[in-house]
């Protein structure tokens, strides 16, 4: 596969993207509780629109609606749902950026079809005051001006929107789809390198999650519990041949590209 | 895809020789006889959420002796008790057969119809009725999804030894629902806020009032 030419001026960084928005929401969870309909807290499913507690990499392939851009791209993604009270508050949009971290992304690879992990953990349960790793925070004019009562949440100006990037895990072991805490397959990079039980390097996963509201002192919850409790769990269903060129022409080149897989 | 079949038939293999071991410590092989089948991932998936449902649901049926005024629900979650115990038992025992690891997946964390940390909180700060109530109504949530738990199981879970015991609970838990809506259907009408008594002399004198009412069981 011979990487596409990169035109002058595009951004000299490694890095493509799915696009979605909100499709469903389910008690369901097909990695950590297959076949078991109702067993889970609430989800939000982003991508592929049939996502549920049955699904598997073949009913993923087939069933084609998805709520991203791409279309060739019918990866199931999903994060446990917020609630602002009893209200249930569903993204504006993720975007499902993948990237590299690596000194060297021309060693990254595609994933294989039905590979799938969870990063982030539903069961940690602390504070998160302003400042905390992974913590949610403001996106837009005015950006943070507060904290929600119990200071786990951040407030939000008026034009400032709640938002949250959880990054997953950039090396993999190369051998297996899934693992019985679905984390221990791959690992994150320190010294920007994979290597020794983790050598595959994979795109750098990145869900960035952005919800219609600024927050109040009343602050959030998730289905999951508390703010600290955020997880996102991927299920690939790419196109092989389309989420292949993207490594090719984005990662390895280290070049922007669009959800297209275009400059 | 290669990497695919190779890395699922590993996982199919490994389950299948654990499977094996197990039936040919547990019965004589006769003439013909064949392994049940192998544990699939709803199996697996079914034994680690019923554990810390059934665990959660027993710290709150222990605390009713010193907490309910009304001696047939203390029966009651004696039995339940009892019956939780014995579950967990076989949960683990069906854990131990499948080689899954415990990966403690829902540890430390609130998942649906299983008894909160929230409410084991309230249901140790208060005692009568107020504590009456809650424990109805959170067993009540346990058990119904528990028998959905269940039901999932004995549909799209695999392993004989996991599905059979799915059907045990479920079967015991519908006999629980039966007795608990009785037993609720029986309670006085909610009368204004709940009562919460935090621990002290106060909880000492109702515990001493509730043994001089109960009747030897």
């Amino acid at each position: 596969m011979t990487p596409a030419a990169v035109p002058a001026g595009i951004v000299r960084v490694p890095e493509f993207n799915a696009t979605c928005s909100y499709s469903h929401s389910k008690p369901d969870d097909p990695i950590v509780l297959p076949g078991l309909p109702g067993a889970s807290h609430m989800h939000s499913f982003f991508g592929n629109k049939s996502t549920d507690a049955f699904s598997t990499t073949q009913s993923l392939l087939t069933n084609t609606p998805t709520s991203c851009t791409p279309a060739n791209d019918l990866s199931a993604y999903w994060i446990p749902t917020l609630y602002e009270g009893d209200k249930a508050v569903e993204a504006e949009s993720m975007i499902v950026y993948y990237g590299s971290r690596l000194i060297d992304p021309s060693a990254t690879v595609p994933f294989p079809q039905g590979f799938r992990m969870i990063a982030g953990n539903a069961k940690t349960q602390t504070p998160t005051p302003a400042g905390s790793p992974g913590q949610y925070w403001c996106a837009g004019e005015g950006g943070e001006i507060g904290r929600s009562a119990d200071g786990n949440w951040p407030r939000c100006a008026p034009k400032a929107h709640l938002t949250h990037q959880l990054v997953f895990p950039d090396c993999w072991d190369g051998k297996n789809l899934d693992s019985p805490d679905h984390k221990s397959h791959v690992a994150t990079t320190y010294d920007g390198k994979c290597s020794g039980a983790y050598p595959v390097a994979i795109p750098n996963i990145s869900f960035v999650v952005s919800y219609p509201t600024s927050g109040s002192t009343a602050g959030f919850r998730l289905a999951s519990g508390m703010a600290s409790s955020i997880h996102g769990d991927f299920f690939n269903a790419w196109d092989n041949a389309g989420l292949g060129h993207r490594v090719k022409d984005c990662i390895t080149q280290k070049a922007k590209c669009n959800s297209a897989g275009t400059f | 895809m290669q990497l695919r079949r190779h890395l699922l038939t590993l996982w199919s293999a490994c389950a299948m020789v654990v499977a094996l071991l197990a039936v040919g410590c547990t019965s004589q092989p006769t003439a013909g006889s064949s392994p049940g089948p192998a544990f699939n991932a709803t199996d697996t998936a079914w034994i680690l959420l019923m554990i810390p449902m059934a665990e959660r649901a027993q710290l709150l049926t222990d605390l009713a002796p010193s907490r309910t005024a009304d001696p047939s629900l203390a029966q009651l979650a004696a039995k339940t008790g009892s019956t939780l115990r014995g579950d967990l038992r076989r949960l683990r025992a069906v854990l131990r057969l499948s080689g899954a690891p415990d990966t403690h997946p829902h540890e430390g964390h609130d998942m649906p119809g299983m008894v909160s940390l929230g409410t084991l909180e309230k249901a140790a700060a208060t005692n009568g009725q107020a504590f009456d109530r809650i424990l109805i109504d959170a067993l009540r949530a346990d058990f119904t999804q528990s028998r959905l738990l269940c039901a999932d199981e004995q549909t799209h879970g695999q392993a004989d030894e996991a599905t059979e015991l799915a059907a045990a609970i479920a079967r015991s838990t519908a006999e629980q629902i039966t007795q608990l809506d009785k037993l609720r259907a029986a309670q006085p009408a909610t009368s204004g806020d709940e009562t919460t008594v935090a621990p002290g002399p106060d909880a000492t004198v109702s515990r001493t009032s509730v043994a001089s009412r109960t009747p030897a069981l």
